[in-house]
């Protein structure tokens, strides 16, 4: 269900613990993907292995790709995930809503 | 309350899910790793108890000699990551309530496992294997299975605890 772009998405795991715990609901907004994407912005992502992911930005490359990182240790390492070009990015993570 | 709101809406129309990835697989959890890295340490001493009735040691059995030291120290890592997997990623409030011994069974693990590693001694990894074997029962209790003690059917044939799954 999409509305003028924002969207509410389920978050399950543990990798963004403590800010977004498991079962949290988050409200992306798609449009805002098109303006610069920074390190420790949250964001939604398409990823070509693990489906869709939540993960925080933890740099932009110098060829413009998005390296992402989880906010625990658990989490999978940046270098596991890998780049993402901004195709991929859903978009950005504006709320929170916590159990 | 926004959340409980969000939850009776998601209730009727189903919001997309994001994954928050921890380690891959999710979800994936078994002692028995650890069991068998136990076990095999418990051999490795065995093989290096019979390599010492060799001594002094000529080129090849110095050879086999380090190969078993490097491979029970090996062993001694995976027990600590297999173990610390498990209590850092499944172990919750829920199964520390239940065996509020689990915090210091898996730092007497820890400790535990140091010992083995630095010495050549059955005991020390007897005595290791009998604290994996109680990590192992509580994880299987956690998880609603019963547990059974069988002697493993293999070098150093040790008695080990097993889930008894239904087919």
């Amino acid at each position: 269900m999409t509305f003028l772009g924002f969207k509410i998405w389920k978050v399950t795991g543990h990798s963004m613990f403590p800010r977004i715990p498991d079962y949290s609901y988050v409200l992306v907004c798609s449009w805002l993907k098109h303006l610069r994407i920074k390190p420790e912005q949250t964001i939604l992502v398409r990823h070509r292995q693990y489906g869709v992911i939540i993960k925080t930005v933890a740099l932009i490359d110098g060829n413009g790709f998005i390296w992402c990182k989880g906010e625990n240790l658990s989490s999978l390492a940046v270098e596991q995930l890998g780049p993402v070009s901004r195709g991929q990015v859903i978009g950005r993570v504006l709320s929170v809503f916590k159990k | 309350m926004l959340y409980r709101l969000i939850e009776k809406l998601d209730s009727k129309v189903r919001f997309g899910t994001a994954e928050a990835h921890c380690d891959i697989p999710c979800k994936i959890y078994d002692p028995i790793s650890a069991q068998i890295a136990v076990l095999t340490m418990i051999r490795l001493v065995d093989l290096l108890k019979a390599l010492e009735e060799q001594m002094p040691f000529n080129l090849d059995q110095q050879a086999e000699f380090l190969r078993l030291v490097a491979q029970k120290e090996l062993h001694g890592s995976k027990v600590k990551e297999e173990i610390s997997v498990i209590w850092g990623d499944y172990i919750k409030e829920p199964q520390l309530e239940t065996f509020p011994e689990l915090h210091r069974l898996v730092h007497n693990i820890m400790m535990e496992t140091s010992k083995a590693k630095q010495h050549v001694d059955k005991e020390i990894t007897l005595s290791l294997l009998a604290k994996v074997n109680r990590f192992a029962d509580i994880f299987w209790q956690s998880k609603g299975q019963t547990t059974f003690v069988a002697q493993c059917p293999y070098p150093p044939e040790q008695p080990v605890v097993y889930p008894l799954l239904n087919s």
